[in-house]
């Protein structure tokens, strides 16, 4: 699992929540490690809506200083 | 003759200019240089008037110029030929194009020699342009950068947008606002790399925009070109080898939108993205995004739906339980008590037999006991007897009584004469009393 925050990419993370769908749809996934990845794919979910819609004010700073 | 030639030398009676001139003129008056189609590059094009001048200009493979002409469409004509031309090529008539028009030879005695075009074949003027995209094309091909830019993976979600175009031009605002104004919430991230996009520079100045966002590579995840609305005509010079070969090998995916409906580049060709507008690549980010919304959309369904199900499926195990555990106890205490009262009534029945037989058997193995005892008593009485007189037989006294005496010395019975010695005082017993008498001589018998 990918700890780090600052490190976790867009892609990393959809790979991360589709491993962990097929993980939760396994027959082997049981009703006790269910808890752990859904805390973990509702956070991974999270960061890649964030990431869509949140404005990166830094990265905005940088191209804008860029483009002069 | 002579006599004549010796009247033109003496100057008698020249003709005017303008009666040598028409000579000329009666002379072109042939069919071999009327409605004659003519291939040739087009030059100097400009309307006047309403009347279209221009030059048919022919050039060598080293570019020198090796035939030309001042060409002339006349105003009824020029708007059909030029609606005519840009329906197929897209294009209007202009300097540059390869064409080829049905002219014929006109010469005024005032002002010369020309050629007035009256038709025009807009598919001959298609195929040299799309020679020239397929040569590129071909060279590309052979070169073996072709498809890389095709080739290269676009993001999952494309946000960090380098565009290349020209700042004051509609289709770049008409890009940005698109893309920043989406109605889903999308963040975009765009830098403009001016370059010129339209004319003989646009090439090298596109390519100095590629290399200054090469030189940012990270900050992006794509490159757009887009060419600010403007006419259709100035699409060749996006149809050049040096840029066509840039775009091909820049490591960032390439979206083009420098066209319009049917025109095509070969920009077009090696660019990771076509599309038709600036207005359609900025759709054509915004439903990336979108897609990206609505996977993160679906996963997030998927998962809710697998933890419900979990969470129901427990749920109605745990409800199966509680509704059936006291049925299941009470069910099974019956079963067992059952079981238990059936063993009970089975137990006076079937051991009631097995008893009986068994002190049968026991009273048997008595009866057996005491008869055995009694015939063993039998006969270790008899053996006891014969015991007895057999003792009796071998007991010293009868031997001494049959004769035989026991001879003693210090109170051990002597049984070999090497047991004596001279004078050894021994005791004699025979059956009926004792003597002692005195060691006098030792006789060993012989073996």
């Amino acid at each position: 699992m990918e700890n780090s925050e600052e490190k976790m990419t867009y892609t990393g993370a959809i790979s991360e929540l589709e491993k962990i769908v097929r993980e939760m749809q396994s027959d082997s996934c049981s009703i006790d490690n269910l808890s752990a990845l859904t805390t973990r794919s509702l956070k991974l979910l999270k960061f890649c809506k964030s990431k869509l819609q949140t404005t990166d004010e830094e990265l905005k700073k940088i191209l804008a200083e860029l483009e002069q | 003759m002579i006599q004549q030639d010796n009247n033109i030398s003496t100057g008698t009676k020249g003709i005017t200019l303008h009666e040598f001139n028409n000579r000329i003129k009666r002379l072109l008056n042939d069919r071999s240089v009327q409605n004659c189609w003519i291939i040739a590059d087009l030059s100097d094009v400009a309307i006047r008037g309403g009347h279209c001048y221009l030059e048919l200009v022919e050039k060598n493979a080293a570019g020198a110029t090796v035939a030309k002409v001042r060409g002339i469409i006349w105003a009824g004509r020029v708007q059909y030929l030029r609606s005519k031309f840009l329906a197929v090529t897209g294009q209007d008539l202009k300097s540059g194009l390869k064409v080829m028009v049905e002219a014929s030879v006109n010469y005024h005695e005032q002002y010369g020699l020309s050629v007035v075009i009256t038709d025009i074949d807009p598919s001959y003027t298609m195929g040299d342009m799309e020679r020239l995209r397929r040569e590129i094309l071909a060279r590309l091909q052979q070169e073996g950068v072709l498809e890389m830019n095709r080739c290269l993976p676009v993001p999952a979600v494309v946000q960090r947008i380098a565009v290349v175009s020209a700042v004051g031009a509609a289709g770049y605002g008409d890009f940005i606002n698109q893309l920043h104004n989406n109605s889903y919430g999308l963040q975009f991230y765009t830098c403009l790399f001016q370059a010129t996009m339209q004319g003989a520079s646009t090439s090298p100045s596109i390519i100095a925009a590629l290399d200054r966002i090469a030189a940012h590579i990270d900050l992006f995840d794509c490159v757009v070109i887009i060419r600010g609305g403007g006419s259709t005509s100035d699409l060749n010079s996006f149809d050049e080898y040096n840029l066509a070969a840039n775009v091909a090998q820049f490591p960032l995916p390439v979206i083009v939108g420098i066209g319009h409906e049917r025109d095509v580049t070969v920009l077009d060709y090696v660019a990771a993205i076509r599309v038709k507008t600036p207005t359609a690549a900025a759709e054509w980010l915004i439903t990336r995004g979108v897609e990206a919304l609505s996977r993160l959309d679906r996963l997030t369904t998927t998962i809710c739906d697998t933890v419900r199900q979990y969470l129901n499926g427990a749920a109605q195990q745990l409800s199966y339980y509680t509704g059936n555990i006291p049925f299941m106890v009470s069910s099974r205490i019956e079963s067992n008590r059952m079981r238990l009262s059936h063993l009970l009534q089975m137990i006076p029945t079937a051991t009631g037999g097995r008893i009986a037989a068994a002190d049968e058997r026991l009273n048997a193995f008595a009866a057996a006991i005491v008869q055995a005892q009694t015939q063993a008593m039998a006969r270790e009485k008899l053996k006891l007897k014969a015991i007895g007189d057999k003792i009796e037989i071998l007991s010293p006294q009868n031997t001494l009584r049959r004769g035989y005496s026991i001879t003693t010395v210090n109170g051990h019975a002597v049984s070999n004469v090497a047991e004596l010695k001279d004078s050894d005082v021994v005791t004699t017993r025979l059956a009926t009393g004792s003597f002692i008498s005195k060691v006098t001589e030792i006789n060993k018998t012989k073996e």
